[in-house]
């Protein structure tokens, strides 16, 4: 063969596969991820007979809560509602939508957050995972030191290339796993219609990092916002001059609380009792665990914002996307107008390490980071230990 | 002049290998063909990739065998749900939707016991707002 011939091909695979990583690491973001669970769900739903032309479909019930299997909003209304009917121009923040500064939270001492302001109305919003990743990233160093000190003890040779790729081929290779990441969050957005009276958001979350994204319709006023529980709650899109208070879920189990609910009628534990998984005196154990859990949280609620947790609750336990806080609007356009994440301030816990970049990139520098804690410790170093070499 | 033919062959098949090999695998710590080939297939099927150290720290339910396993007939795949830990638990729980209820009586009485009676939903308004004021 020629071996200019020779010597063309081999530019044009060098060539090829250069364009197709840049192509592959740059512009084209893939499908929406949240799109395409969804429409993954709508199929499983459609499949129990449900009629999708109506949000009430999309309610799944899961533990104490109901979960949010597509479009729709989470309302006060007595049923959900097509996020596109509430929110104008909703558009979920894609890879690029960068969060521009942070405001610092002071920390709130002890478990009593400040009362809220005479006349202002209670919003509770509740979210345990929300379906959307975000390009904004948070941790403490004691969550670096605890990834690094599960990679310390989960530490493998390092492969790749060549000799992985022959171990896939003689299937001897399995998928490696990847490292924790203590530093992604996941959105949950707010939009605020009522006009009547200032409105106090009290936003709560389980243990997920959760970037709340603030949506003020017009002549609304948020009077201050109490983040609760979850791990370095975040706000975003706020008023510099909103007061924000944290008590986030450690600062909450330090003193004996965590957001808990009683059981609904279709709760996954009467089933196991039904079908003898659990013995009904296992169950009774469990549940009674959870009513004093649940009467504990409440009380300390009440006590706070005058009415229980769970009467004033709104939200999802899984899944969420949107929640909004007053009345519908009552034509397109009085719709609310939609905030997006480029450029946006975020308010989140006084020091705090943050990133604003795609969670893939995240992922490398902060997992750089943390093989380099793993490394600079050493076998015998506690979390602890590590976590004073990430200082 | 055999030498010389054989020099020459080495070096052409070295100049292919080598083209190959990087077209294939990649420069050190670049894409590969190989990389196209595999994320083509996870773009095609709608799948994500999965952050397996998230699920405990974010506390969610783990993505159990038993999920994909009860798939029952008929039903679609899930897609790109049964790999995100956000949805998992719900597309498990949109499929137990498909399980007819069984009848206990012991469940009946834990279920009158302890299950949060129905809220009532109430269309919003103003009076509804006006009793979540602080006074």
């Amino acid at each position: 063969m020629d071996g200019r011939l020779l010597l063309l091909t081999g530019a044009a695979l060098i060539g090829g596969s250069w364009l197709i990583g840049t192509m592959n690491a740059g512009g084209d973001p893939g499908p929406d991820p949240v799109v395409a669970a969804h429409s993954g769900l709508a199929a499983e739903l459609a499949a129990t007979g449900r009629d999708l032309s109506d949000p009430a479909a999309f309610l799944v019930p899961l533990g104490d809560g109901d979960a949010i299997a597509g479009p729709v909003a989470a309302t006060e209304h007595g049923a959900p509602v097509f996020i596109e009917n509430i929110v104008a121009g909703y558009a979920r923040p894609g890879p690029a939508d960068l969060p521009g500064r942070v405001r610092e939270i002071a920390a709130t001492g002890g478990c009593a957050p400040s009362q809220p302001a005479p006349g202002s109305r209670i919003a509770h919003v509740a979210a345990g995972l929300p379906a959307a990743e975000v390009s904004f990233h948070g941790w403490r160093e004691e969550d670096l030191a605890q990834a690094a000190s599960g990679r310390m003890d989960g530490a493998t040779e390092e492969s790749g290339g060549v000799l992985d790729f022959l171990a896939e081929l003689a299937g001897t290779g399995g998928p490696e796993p990847e490292p924790a990441a203590p530093w992604r969050y996941r959105l949950m957005d707010i939009a605020v219609s009522e006009a009547a009276a200032p409105v106090h958001l009290v936003l709560e979350a389980g243990q997920a990092r959760v970037l709340w994204n603030i949506h003020a319709g017009t002549g609304t006023r948020i009077s201050g916002v109490t983040l609760l529980g979850g791990t370095l709650p975040a706000i975003a899109n706020l008023p510099g001059d909103v007061p924000v208070e944290v008590v986030d879920a450690t600062a909450l189990s330090q003193c004996g609380l965590a957001p808990a609910y009683m059981p609904r009628a279709d709760d996954p534990v009467f089933d196991q009792v039904a079908s003898g998984r659990l013995s009904a005196g296992a169950a009774r154990s469990q549940l009674e665990a959870r009513a004093e859990a649940a009467a504990a949280w409440d009380a300390w609620f009440a006590g706070r914002f005058g009415a229980g947790a769970a009467e004033l609750r709104i939200g999802q336990a899984q899944g969420g996307q949107l929640a909004l806080v007053g009345p519908l609007p009552a034509q397109p356009l009085l719709r609310v107008p939609y905030r997006g994440l480029a450029g946006a301030q975020v308010a989140l816990s006084a020091g705090a390490g943050t990133l604003a970049v795609p969670p893939e990139t995240a992922d490398d520098e902060m997992g750089r980071i943390v093989e380099e804690l793993a490394r600079a410790a050493k076998p015998a170093d506690g979390v602890e230990q590590i976590a004073q070499v990430a200082e | 002049m055999m030498q010389h033919f054989l020099k020459y062959v080495a070096r052409r098949v070295a100049l292919v290998l080598t083209c190959l090999g990087i077209g294939l695998f990649g420069w050190p710590g670049d894409v590969g063909a190989q990389n196209f080939v595999k994320v083509g297939a996870e773009d095609g099927s709608g799948a994500r990739r999965v952050r397996v150290g998230e699920a405990p720290l974010e506390k969610v339910a783990p993505i159990s065998g038993a999920v994909a396993a009860e798939e029952p007939d008929g039903a679609a795949s899930g897609g790109a749900a049964a790999t995100d830990p956000a949805f998992a638990p719900i597309l498990a729980a949109i499929r137990s939707l498909r399980v007819p209820a069984r009848e206990s009586a012991e469940a009946d009485a834990l279920r009158a016991e302890f299950a949060a009676p129905a809220r009532e939903r109430t269309p919003y308004d103003a009076a509804h707002a006006a009793r979540q004021a602080v006074r």
